[in-house]
């Protein structure tokens, strides 16, 4: 009976116009706790997406953000791990169509808080260890990615939008809405580091990322961007500690 | 279960991200420092999991949760309590506690303290899930009177008469926020000194209190209601610091935590408030110290 009544409660703090039938004549104070999950939920995405916030304006986003907390709320007792999801709804509200850099910019800063949550790797690839393959066997090596390593790719210019939102009055006279930017993010020990790369670049990671061989993945980045250059990625990643392990075919 | 906060208790603020850097740079003088404890859920290496077990090295941790959901009817989720499990063996927490509330069930995550009705089913549900979560995490609970804002139908319980059976079945203890008795007793028009006389207060094992708002609930434009929130969200009333003197003088001097969730005020606020609880605490001893003599 607790569990039906359980129920109700929790269909109806979902639902703005029902009150649970054992509430209907308490309907007023039945809203302080819809409003207080609303609320904080909303409160909780704006701390975690604030650059996106500042893009549609405090109105546009709690507007926005209130359907999205009422149709995707959280299934696990843990914020840092709600809005997963955020950017992908962003992209698919018709009012944003014509926006579309509001949606590459909320995943950008998606990517932030997961790096940030993920911590650093334990210990990573060196150098030498790469080096230690025979130069016949190194294009079919698999490098596994360290896990907070995230790679963001934008048809908009996302890197020159989010940092120049990291100050107070936000310069964004010289930038090119048409420009394609992508973003390297990872965490470093105490925080997390982000960089533009090249487009190649970026491509090359997300197919590493996804189980390809060096060869194949330095196929596919160069299929994307005919600058490519194998050698300077590599190295800038081996740098970085980007991977956890190698693996032969 | 550490010794700072219980051997001698003292005030102590709830620590919030805005102050974690704050707090290791200027290591205020406090003895511990209240966690919530879903915030750390985090790999070891996470920079956030790495500043608490920084902070840990010098002051004792309360491990505050709120999303275990001890009210759920749907029981409780394994993996979240085995999270929970491997956050307090790492932290070794003086305290660890939870509400008397529900705010998970059938996969949905609620981020609020959601109501309980105080009937025997209600009971029953309580206290098994304390039972399977002191089992699990092997440590001693301690419970959280909530703040209210409904009567609920099908109640067969005062909250206070709720709170005693609940600590006689499963022995778990008392996380008594003075806030909450008095935004509930304005709301639900309540007794504190009934309230009071009822409480199993030898079950006390941390107190809290916080600030409260004011909400006019309105229809056609007209108030027809009138109600305190929980806020946390400003400093702690005169009527709740007196509310704890009172509860201090049955209780015996007890560890104090001022809680500032929301509008985060600047450290040395927060510090000063805490500074007041352990006055009142300290009063406290000494008039226990005039008794023993006399």
């Amino acid at each position: 009976m607790l569990h039906e009544w359980q129920q109700d409660f929790s269909r109806c703090l979902r639902d703005p116009r029902a009150v649970p039938a054992a509430l209907q004549d308490s309907k007023r104070r039945f809203a302080i706790y819809r409003d207080s999950v609303t609320a904080s939920l909303v409160t909780a995405l704006g701390d975690a997406f604030p650059v996106t916030r500042l893009l549609v304006g405090e109105r546009f986003f709690s507007a926005f953000t209130v359907d999205y907390v009422q149709q995707e709320p959280p299934r696990v007792p843990r914020l840092s791990a709600y809005g997963g999801s955020y950017p992908d709804y962003l992209r698919r509200l018709p009012v944003l169509n014509d926006l579309h850099y509001i949606a590459e910019v909320a995943q950008l800063e998606w990517a932030r808080i997961e790096a940030y949550f993920t911590g650093p790797p334990v210990q990573v690839v060196q150098v030498d260890r790469l080096l230690g393959y025979a130069p016949d066997i190194l294009p079919s090596l698999r490098l596994q990615p360290e896990p907070s390593l995230r790679v963001i790719t934008g048809e908009s210019p996302i890197w020159s939008i989010w940092t120049a939102h990291q100050v107070d009055r936000p310069d964004l006279e010289n930038i090119d809405i048409g420009q394609s930017q992508a973003v390297r993010v990872s965490c470093a020990s105490d925080s997390v580091v982000m960089s533009q790369i090249a487009l190649g670049h970026a491509v090359f990671l997300l197919a590493l990322i996804d189980g390809h061989s060096i060869f194949a993945a330095t196929e596919t980045a160069l299929r994307a961007d005919r600058g490519f250059d194998l050698q300077a990625s590599l190295a800038a990643e081996l740098r970085l500690g980007s991977f956890t392990d190698i693996s032969e075919p | 279960m550490g010794t700072a906060a219980r051997s001698f208790p003292r005030a102590a603020i709830g620590l919030r991200n805005p102050h974690l850097a704050q707090v290791q740079e200027r290591r205020p003088d406090l003895s511990w420092l209240e966690i919530h404890s879903e915030n750390y859920l985090l790999p070891p290496l996470a920079p956030r999991f790495k500043a608490i077990e920084k902070v840990r090295e010098r002051y004792d941790l309360s491990c505050h949760g709120v999303g275990l959901s001890i009210g759920s009817a749907s029981g409780l989720d394994r993996n979240h309590l085995a999270g929970l499990k491997e956050l307090y063996d790492r932290l070794e927490p003086c305290m660890i506690s939870e509400h008397l509330a529900w705010s998970v069930l059938d996969d949905h995550y609620f981020n609020d303290l959601l109501p309980l009705p105080y009937s025997s089913e209600s009971l029953k549900v309580v206290c098994d899930n304390i039972d399977l979560a002191q089992e699990m995490l092997g440590r001693r609970l301690l419970i959280e009177n909530p703040a209210r804002y409904l009567i609920l139908p099908d109640s067969d319980f005062s909250e206070p008469a709720f709170l005693r059976e609940m600590v006689a079945r499963t022995g778990c203890g008392l996380l008594f926020d003075v806030n909450n008795l008095f935004v509930s007793a304005h709301n639900l028009h309540l007794d504190t000194a009934v309230y009071l006389w009822d409480l199993p207060i030898e079950a006390i094992g941390e107190i809290h209190v916080a600030g409260h708002s004011h909400q006019d609930l309105a229809e056609d434009g007209k108030v027809v209601d009138s109600v305190l929130i929980d806020d946390h969200g400003s400093a702690v009333t005169q009527e709740v610091w007196t509310l704890l003197d009172v509860l201090l003088s049955i209780a015996g001097p007890q560890p104090v935590l001022v809680e500032w969730d929301n509008n985060v005020p600047p450290l040395e606020i927060l510090l000063a408030e805490a500074e007041k609880a352990q006055r009142l605490i300290d009063g406290c001893r000494l008039r226990d110290e005039v008794s023993h003599v006399a």
